[in-house]
């Protein structure tokens, strides 16, 4: 039962950074970046390879993870400059079956279907319950940062560009370069998800960064409100907890549980879109693309 | 202080703005009136740069703009309302005006290790700037959830309190009420004693005529004329684009 709780707690740690890094991106900035799990993938594929196939050290691995995968946002943002609507979604959407593509078809680099085993941990955090005050700090390190971030002038010019682009332009807010340093921070802290991911799940194959893990880390984010780093932390609790319910509660055979917090899943989505359209503690609402000149 | 030379924009075969010059000469209120569909939002949009012209020149203050992109304008001095009031939808008035007064928050380092006293500095000014337009909301108001008319304050007071040379004011009474009507007369009045300069577009005759120390007349794209009011009001062109209304 502890060693449970201590794994759902790991997760909630790691898969609320990639779900801040999002509301980044998602709930400040008002892209709805589909494109996110390939930057996870980028940082968690980085660490794997250099630790577990070369021998670097783990604290290398990670923050080489968040560098490559800051640099392929940034390539990113670049690409998606002139784009909005329907070609944008496409893009991003396409940028993740690249990265999945890639990590299923490079194999001499990520071993393709087979995935990287055994991804080193330090002696320091082998167990559980040490990684998961690693993960912890780090997470707690994120959300100060993104709070700073959100908080700062710099969070109002962001909030000022998701609302209305040519107004804030028309203000003198120069907002390409806003949302590319956005979008590389949100890359760098979805790297470092990802890199935590492959050292606290040992093993990684390019299907555990597509698109049902997007849709987890999306429903986080939509659950706990947009643009709410108090909500992000709940929506991660909740997403992370409530539908292991079935495990923790029952002893259904597997298959069972697998419906079962499916359907939990389902349920939350659902009463949230239903009675808190913004999210538990949202209280932005994102513009429609028919609004935007 | 600020010259448009020749500037021409056209919509597909459509020429909106047809090689139209003019000259806003500082520290005066000029007007830019016309009938509906006359150019005038598209002469504002060519001047701030929020679309590009086909062919001409804006020069400010001896600088060539017209290259230039609506931030860069912006940070050049050219500040805007626009003729529907267009707030943030998240933000509230102190925010609004905060990031109007700021040309800073888009530098990330600067702006994440800001202590928070530039911002407190900044929040006297735009209470000073709420009063003197007559906006009358707890700053903490959000934005989107002001009337009409308050919006139109709110952008007027957005223009004034960013930092500029120059102000554009697309339709600032159209669809306001008569009380924030004279509230917006008195403060372009105050603003012209203090020495602004302002470009303003207008259909109401009877509020702009008095105030206005120039005007400039456009129809079907291009300048007709240019002059004092009482010049306009006898110009027979003007008055032939008007179709007889007296101005």
């Amino acid at each position: 039962m502890i060693a449970l709780l201590i794994h759902l707690l790991v997760l909630f740690a790691i898969l609320g950074i990639a779900a801040l890094a999002l509301n980044l991106t998602l709930g400040w900035a008002g892209l709805i970046n589909l494109g996110f799990m390939g930057l996870v993938s980028i940082g968690a594929y980085s660490t794997a390879i250099l630790t577990t196939l070369h021998g670097w050290p783990m604290y290398l691995g990670v923050i080489l993870g968040m560098i490559f995968a800051a640099i392929a946002s940034l390539l990113l943002g670049l690409l998606i400059r002139t784009m909005s609507g329907d070609t944008l979604a496409a893009v991003l959407l396409g940028f993740n079956f690249t990265v999945y593509s890639v990590g299923l078809n490079w194999t001499s680099l990520t071993r393709g279907p087979l995935g990287i085993p055994g991804i080193l941990r330090p002696e320091l955090i082998r167990e559980d319950r040490f990684f998961l005050i690693l993960a912890l700090v780090l997470f707690g390190l994120t959300l100060l940062i993104v709070q700073r971030i959100t908080k700062s002038p710099f969070g109002r010019a962001l909030g000022a560009i998701r609302d209305d682009e040519l107004h804030a332009r028309v203000l003198g807010k120069r907002a390409f370069r806003v949302k590319l340093i956005t979008h590389v921070i949100s890359g760098a802290l979805a790297g470092l998800s990802g890199a935590l991911l492959a050292h606290f799940i040992r093993f990684i194959d390019p299907a555990s960064f597509f698109i049902p893990q997007l849709i987890l880390v999306i429903s986080m984010v939509f659950v706990g409100g947009l643009a709410s780093t108090r909500g992000t932390v709940i929506g991660a609790l909740i997403m992370t907890f409530v539908p292991e319910i079935v495990d923790i509660a029952t002893n259904l055979p597997s298959a069972t549980v697998g419906a079962l917090r499916a359907i939990i899943f389902a349920l939350i989505l659902l009463m949230v879109v239903l009675f808190r359209p913004k999210g538990i503690f949202g209280t932005v609402e994102l513009p429609s693309y028919a609004d935007r000149d | 202080m600020l010259t448009a030379t020749n500037l021409k924009k056209s919509f597909g075969g459509v020429a909106a703005v047809d090689h139209a010059s003019c000259t806003i000469e500082q520290g005066k209120i000029t007007a830019l009136i016309g009938p509906n569909g006359a150019g005038k939002t598209t002469f504002f949009n060519l001047l701030s740069g929020t679309i590009e012209p086909d062919a001409g020149s804006i020069i400010l203050l001896g600088e060539d703009l017209t290259t230039h992109n609506a931030e860069e304008r912006a940070r050049h001095g050219i500040s805007r309302s626009f003729q529907l009031s267009r707030p943030f939808r998240n933000l509230t008035v102190a925010e609004h005006l905060l990031l109007a007064l700021d040309d800073e928050d888009d530098q990330f380092w600067k702006s994440l290790f800001n202590d928070g006293k530039r911002d407190q500095v900044a929040m006297k000014r735009v209470h000073e700037v709420m009063k003197m337009v007559g906006l009358d909301v707890p700053a903490s108001h959000a934005g989107a959830d002001l009337s009409y008319g308050q919006g139109k304050l709110l952008g007027i007071a957005m223009a004034l309190i960013h930092p500029h040379r120059l102000m554009l004011l697309d339709e600032p009474v159209a669809g306001v009420n008569p009380v924030i009507r004279e509230a917006i007369s008195s403060i372009l009045m105050k603003l012209r004693e203090e020495g602004e300069t302002i470009f303003v577009i207008e259909h109401d005759m009877g509020f702009i005529m008095p105030l206005a120390d120039q005007v400039i007349v456009m129809d079907h794209g291009k300048i007709l004329a240019q002059g004092t009011p009482e010049q306009i009001k006898r110009n027979p062109e003007v008055l032939h684009a008007y179709l007889g209304q007296q101005l």
